[in-house]
Formats: structure tokens, sequence, C-alpha cells
């Protein structure tokens, strides 16, 4: 790690000229931070960077760069004013209007007019103003265009009311519609999740009824039937005819995947009831295990992590 | 004439929207903050959009000078050579700050000091020797960083900071004589 190079005098100059790389600026902008002598110093070039500012052969600039700046401020007044209230402003206007004017440059007789458009502010007949002649041109232009522009704006407005209501049915009907989608999706969703409910609670009951179907007259034998996805890892185990256990053991289900050497996964553990049903639904195995079968041990209650022999059951 | 301060005075009035005041105010500094556009710029409108941008700034931020001490004139000076350069550029400098002391016997608030600090600066820059006016002039002006000036002058880098740093002593000594 290299330290910091150190900030010398000269540094302070380039920074003031914004001459130094990004990562240099910084670098003495956090430094002036914390050195309220370096500051002083900062201050002290400017000074001086202002003394070279001033060296310039001095040129007038062009006549219209003055209106241009005023009407410019001009129109930015007027978007404002139409928001904020000034208070004082009378007074300001009145304070600097009665000051005597420092033009820069020697103009005409009858051309020191300074355009001023003031809509909140008349000055008294007792006033200096150097502005009025300029400010009545245009408040008679203003007020011909008013003339011209009045009638019209009522139709603009109507036309603009009626676009936007346009706009806001259009909105209103669209909301409309995507609610009713919604809402259809949400009824659909929970008549689904109704009906999943109910079969898991069939599987699940220990009061349902259940049948085994054989050939008839045979003698009915321990079997069980997985219903498998490995895509999702959703697995039901339903088991029939299995023989009890002895206190302390349950049977525990195994997944065996697919390939040689790959260890068996448990998918959960139960006990058959009086009639030697049992079913396990959605236990908790990895996704995307595709098994090559299932097997069932007995192990001691609680389960294992690998399978004890024998293998009471098998898959197919 | 106007009074010394008369710049804070212009300021308050500005603040509250006040058309006239800033019409004076560009009255008073549009000559030499044109002049500094110009002088980095060496193009007419280029300049003339310069000036219109920071007249407009004090017009839309006055507050951001309401702690001025004697005269707009340092600031708006420093802002129209940082704009142009930004123009030339084509990038956003960081905006300088108020805090500006100037040499002693250095003073802008009134016409005729504005005129004779003009003067006394530009004897003092001509007393120079030429290179390292050049210098000066070449990181003022056209904006080269001290590396870029020691590639074009052939010097080492850390004598164009040096030169840098004494030439501009030199023009605050020389106000302070």
């Amino acid at each position: 790690m290299s330290r910091p190079q150190p900030v010398t005098a000269e540094d302070l100059y380039l920074y003031a000229m914004q001459l130094l790389q990004p990562e240099e600026q910084t670098r003495l902008s956090d430094f002036l931070q914390h050195s309220p002598e370096a500051r002083t110093e900062l201050a002290n070039v400017r000074g001086d960077l202002v003394l070279l500012a001033s060296t310039p052969e001095q040129h007038t600039p062009p006549a219209l760069s003055r209106q241009r700046l005023l009407k410019q401020i001009g129109r930015e007044k007027k978007s404002a004013s139409a928001v904020h209230v000034i208070p004082e402003r009378a007074t300001a206007q009145h304070a600097v209007a009665t000051m005597p004017v420092f033009p820069p440059e020697p103009q005409a007789p009858g051309t020191l007019l300074t355009p001023i458009r003031d809509d909140s502010y008349t000055p008294s007949q007792e006033t200096q103003l150097p502005f009025r002649s300029f400010q009545d041109q245009e408040d008679e232009s203003r007020r011909s265009i008013v003339a011209i522009v009045f009638p019209w704006v009522g139709w603009l407005v109507a036309a603009g009311l009626a676009v936007s209501t346009f706009n806001l049915w259009h909105k209103s009907k669209t909301l409309q519609e995507t609610a009713a989608f919604a809402n259809a999706k949400a009824e659909h969703i929970a008549s689904e999740s109704e009906k999943s409910l109910r079969v898991l609670d069939v599987l699940r009951n220990t009061a349902a009824q259940r049948f085994q179907l054989t050939k008839q007259s045979s003698q009915p034998i321990p079997n069980a039937r997985v219903t498998y996805v490995s895509e999702t890892g959703s697995l039901i185990f339903q088991g029939a005819n299995l023989d009890q256990l002895p206190a302390g053991k349950v049977y525990e289900l195994w997944l065996i995947p697919v390939g040689d050497g790959r260890q068996p996964i448990p998918a959960g553990t139960f006990r058959p009831d009086e009639r030697g049903y049992a079913s396990i639904v959605l236990p908790e195995i990895p996704k995307g295990v595709v098994a090559g079968t299932f097997g069932v041990t007995m192990e001691d209650e609680g389960g294992a992590k690998t399978p004890t022999l024998p293998i009471v059951m098998i898959g197919s | 004439m106007m009074p010394s301060g008369d710049d804070n005075f212009l300021l308050r009035a500005i603040q509250r929207g006040d058309e006239a005041a800033m019409a004076q105010l560009f009255d008073r500094y549009s000559r030499p903050v044109y002049s500094v556009a110009l002088r980095v710029l060496r193009d007419p409108a280029a300049a003339e959009d310069v000036l219109h941008e920071v007249f407009l700034h004090i017009w839309r931020k006055p507050e951001a000078h309401a702690s001025l001490r004697d005269s707009l004139m340092p600031w708006l000076l420093l802002m129209a050579r940082d704009h142009s350069l930004d123009t030339l550029r084509r990038k956003k400098s960081v905006d300088s700050v108020n805090d500006i002391t100037l040499p002693l016997g250095a003073r802008l608030a009134e016409e005729t000091d504005r005129v004779a600090t003009e003067e006394r600066s530009r004897s003092a820059l001509l007393r120079l020797p030429v290179d390292q006016r050049k210098t000066l002039e070449m990181a003022f002006f056209d904006g080269l960083t001290h590396t870029e000036i020691a590639e074009l002058s052939g010097d080492a880098p850390a004598t164009i900071k040096t030169r840098i740093r004494t030439g501009l002593l030199y023009l605050r000594k020389a106000m302070q004589s």
C-alpha cells in the first residue's frame, strides 16, 4: 500500500484552477476539510487568480446580450410568480429604481432604457424611473395580445378538459379490466387450493376407508405405491397390508437415485395403523433427483441417515 | 457613483426578484466577465453565452452569494473563467466557492478601483519573464494542466508548478507594494 503524496503549496494553485486529475482534486478537497490554514491560503490563491483574470484586454459585450438576459429573467420570474408571492417587493423595487443608474458604456441620448417588466408594482409619478417608457410599450402590447387571445382561452380550456376526461375514462376502463382479470385468477387459485387440500385430507385422514383390490380368493400381501415427481421433489407414498412394528421401531422410505455409488436419500418414516395402512405425503427431499427405485427398511424411532439392512420392501 | 458594498444591496434586491437590480449588476460587471470569457474562448458568440450563463446563475441563486464581503466581481471573474473552460472541455467543473481573499491593494467595489487594479495587474504580469507569463496564461486561460504545459514547453512538470506559484505570488506582492 503506497503512502499518500503530501500536499504542497503548488498543489493548492492547481487545485484552485481545477487543473488536477479528479482523484488529486478529491484528495485535496479532503485535506482542505481538515486544514483551516490551507483553506485560508486557498482563499489567498483565489485572490491571486482574480488579479490574473483582470488582466485581459477589456471588451464590451454585444448590446443584445443585456436584452437577452433581461428577457430570460422576465420569463423565469413570470413562471415563478404564478407559485410564489414575494413580500416587500414594491419597497425593494422602489429603492433600487431610485438609485442612480451606472451604465457600463456611454450610450446615445434617449437610449438609456432598461427593459423591466413588473406586473405587481406601479411606480408613482414622482419616482424617476429610467425604465418607464419601455415598460409602457410592453404593457400596451401585452394588453392587445390579451384581447386577441382571451376569446380562445375558453375553447382551449374546454378542449383540454375533454381530452383529460377521455384519458381518465380510458384509464378507469383499463383498471377495471385488470381488476376483473385479477379477481378471476384469484378465484381459480382459491378453487385449486381447496381441491388440493381435499386430496391431502383424504390421503392423510386416518379415518378414511381403504380398500385393496386383489385377485379373488388370493391372500393379501404387504404392498406400497410411490408417486414421485423428481423435478419438484414431490412424493406421495401409500402402503397397505403392512406388518405391524415392534415398539421403538419405524419404517423408513428411501429414495435410491439413478447411478452407481449414490447414497440412498431418506424420504420419511411411518408406522402402519392397525389395519396395515400408512402414508407419507410430500416429505422434504431434494429437487431434481432422478429415482432408480424406492425401498423401505426398519429403523429405530426417529429414523436413520443410512438404511439398515435388510430391505423390507423394494420397488420394481 | 455607487457606494462601496453596493453589490450586497443589489443581491438582496435580486433575491426579492428585482429585475432592475439585475440590470444594474449586469451593467456593472458584464464588461470584465465578457472579457475573461472572450480571452479563454476567443469566440464572441461563445463568450456571450458564458456571460448569459454567469448572470443567469446569479439571478437563479442569489442566496449562494449572501456572504459576499465586498464585491461580486472576484467570484464573477473566476466563474466566467471556469464556465468558459467548461465550454471548451464540454464538461462541468465544480462550482467555485465564495471564499476569495484579494491581496491588499486590490479593490474592486468601485469602478475607478477596478480600473486601477486591472492596470496594476496587467502591468505586473507584463513584468514577469516571458516563459513564466506564458505558463500562467496557459494554465489559467487555456486550462492546460502542468503536465500538458511541460510537454509543450519541454520543461519538467515540477518546474511548471513552481513557475505558476511564484508567478501568482509576484502578482500578489505587486499589488501590496
